[in-house]
């Protein structure tokens, strides 16, 4: 059992306590109805069996109001009943009337009206068989990926799989983000501070995406991002995706948007769905070589796409969030999206095995981009471009940052004025007489002080 | 076959950088915070109205809402939303013990 699983065991056994409440709960339903002793006696004697065929008598019908002389001579009065009241007492006729006591349904013998409520077992049931079946096989196939691919990740990186929370680097660690989302991070390679491989599995512990899947299909992705430190590259920008999403994308991502534009694909033997775009084609040159392209092209069905950017920002923000005045720092990665053939239907664990070949160039590309230097005039347009996004994203900026500042002036100013309000009113005249000494002074000729030597 | 990364070993131990785990945002899964919102309001709902439909709606929302949480995600949060649910579920039955069917079907 993979380490992980130890806060899992703390969640199962919360588990078996959540089961045993909700079986108390029903078992709490049937318990013996306390209100049995209040049963008005049928004026009418109804034999048993007829109780059970008509329904419709059914006890929960309001007891109907008997009329008060014909309670007078049916009412056998027992002896036991009365027993302390002296017998020559009659029972005070006047007030005969009954008073009806809304006793609560009788539940006894009523099964099969509670069909809703068993569906709705029935329906908790099958969720949680969904979500074990689900969690395992999740399990199953993110552990299958790992152990396959352990050989090549352990020769390329110093530690795998360090999960960042214990004092020193443990090892081996798939640290598990939710049902079906794992993460593995190796470090101590030339050439890159790190890469974090996401195993982005379908929820198949949950029973709606389940279903979603049917109409709207999806497949487990595998992220695979490096993180470069700035001396690690240059100035690249390069991406290759389907063609299908690649106008979208060119608006969206933001360093493709300023720096990279479509170029032809025609020079690489490369599958025709794909296309690319980069800053320069001496880049695309360089890095979709012969070894590249084809093993691009023998697992098309694996692979998704690939995109190397030294000034990476991320998505662009969506405009109502403009406010947010920084957007985050520029920084080096390289993201390879691979994506498990089979649309999350094929389940066993040598499916995740396709993406080995992918795995293996996307490391012989880290090693590229790590030598890889631009040409001269090449190296100048780049800087030239990236000087002129950093003053048109100031010069943006700038209007909020101004506003930004003079919004904490006035809330510096407003906190002034109520602190003042509280003085008694002798020290706000104080207060008022220095504030205006301050601005005379500030607004005043500008008089130098001239200090004269004295001998 | 891509040739084999270059012979000589690129492992450095000088270059080792520690994990810094990615501690998500609020909008970054809306199904799992939605679900235990439900879960809240129905519970509330059938606790205070005692709609049992409500009731039965919490325990799954709930349920979804365990289901697709993070693991970063306190316990505490779910185990309260599916304690919620279940006693609105109990409450509604132990006051009123009519079946679901009949208050409204018959």
């Amino acid at each position: 059992e993979c380490p992980t699983m130890s806060e899992r065991s703390v969640m199962s056994s919360v588990w078996d306590f959540v089961w045993v409440a909700l079986f108390l709960a029903v078992a709490l339903g049937q318990s013996e109805d306390p209100f049995a002793e209040f049963d008005t006696d049928e004026t009418v004697v109804i034999e048993p069996d007829d109780y059970d065929i008509e329904v419709e008598n059914s006890p929960e019908e309001p007891v109907a109001a008997p009329e008060p002389d014909s309670l007078d001579d049916q009412v056998v009065i027992e002896d036991e009943d009365f027993e302390g009241i002296n017998p020559s007492d009659k029972p005070p006729s006047g007030n005969n009337e009954l008073n009806i006591v809304n006793a609560p349904v009788n539940m006894k013998g009523h099964w099969e009206d509670y069909y809703l409520e068993i569906i709705g077992l029935i329906g908790v049931f099958v969720y949680a068989l969904n979500f074990y079946t689900g969690k395992s096989i999740n399990n199953r196939l993110a552990n299958a990926w790992f152990e396959h691919h352990k050989k090549l990740l352990s020769d390329a990186f110093c530690i795998v799989g360090d999960d960042g929370v214990s004092k020193e680097i443990s090892e081996d660690m798939l640290v598990k983000e939710s049902e079906n989302r794992f993460v593995l991070w190796c470090t101590g390679r030339l050439g890159c501070e790190g890469i974090k491989i996401e195993i982005k599995l379908l929820r198949r512990q949950d029973l709606i995406s389940v279903l979603s899947q049917i109409f709207k299909p999806q497949s487990d992705t595998i992220t695979i991002t490096t993180y470069l430190s700035p001396d690690d590259m240059d100035s690249v920008v390069l991406a290759v995706m389907p063609r299908k999403g690649l106008k979208r994308l060119q608006q969206e991502v933001q360093d493709l948007a300023h720096f990279a534009t479509e170029k032809k694909t025609d020079k690489f033997d490369l599958p025709s769905q794909l296309g690319i775009l980069a800053e320069f084609s001496e880049v695309s040159n360089e890095f979709l070589s012969a070894p590249v392209c084809k093993t691009i092209s023998e697992n098309i069905d694996v692979f998704d796409s690939i995109h190397f950017s030294d000034y990476y920002t991320g998505f662009k923000i969506s405009q109502e969030s403009q406010t947010e005045t920084e957007r985050p720092k520029p920084v080096k990665r390289l993201i390879f999206n691979f994506v498990i053939p089979g649309h999350g239907k094929r389940t066993k664990s040598s499916i995740m095995e396709t993406t080995e070949p992918l795995v293996r160039m996307a490391l012989h590309m880290m090693v590229k981009v790590h030598k890889f230097k631009l040409s001269k005039e090449n190296k100048n347009k780049a800087e030239k471009h990236r000087i002129q996004v950093e003053e048109e994203y100031l010069k943006q900026t700038h209007t909020q940052r101004q506003e930004a500042a003079q919004a904490r002036r006035d809330e510096r100013k407003r906190m002034e004025k109520e602190k003042i309000q509280e003085l008694d009113p002798e020290a706000q005249r104080r207060y008022e007489e220095r504030e205006y000494k301050k601005s005379m002074r500030r607004s005043g000729p500008r008089v130098k002080q001239l200090k004269v030597k004295t001998g | 076959m891509v040739p084999a990364p270059s012979s000589n070993d690129l492992r450095r131990r000088d270059r080792i950088v520690r994990y810094k785990p990615y501690v998500p945002k609020e909008g970054e899964d809306p199904m799992a915070e939605y679900m235990n919102l439900l879960a809240m309001l129905f519970s509330m709902c059938g606790l205070m109205m005692r709609f049992k439909w409500a009731a039965w709606a919490a325990v799954y929302c709930a349920f979804i809402g365990f289901s697709n949480s993070r693991s970063s995600e306190d316990t505490k949060q779910i185990f309260s939303s599916f304690m919620l649910s279940i006693s609105s579920v109990v409450m509604s039955y132990l006051q009123s013990p009519t079946p679901m069917a009949i208050s409204y079907f018959s």
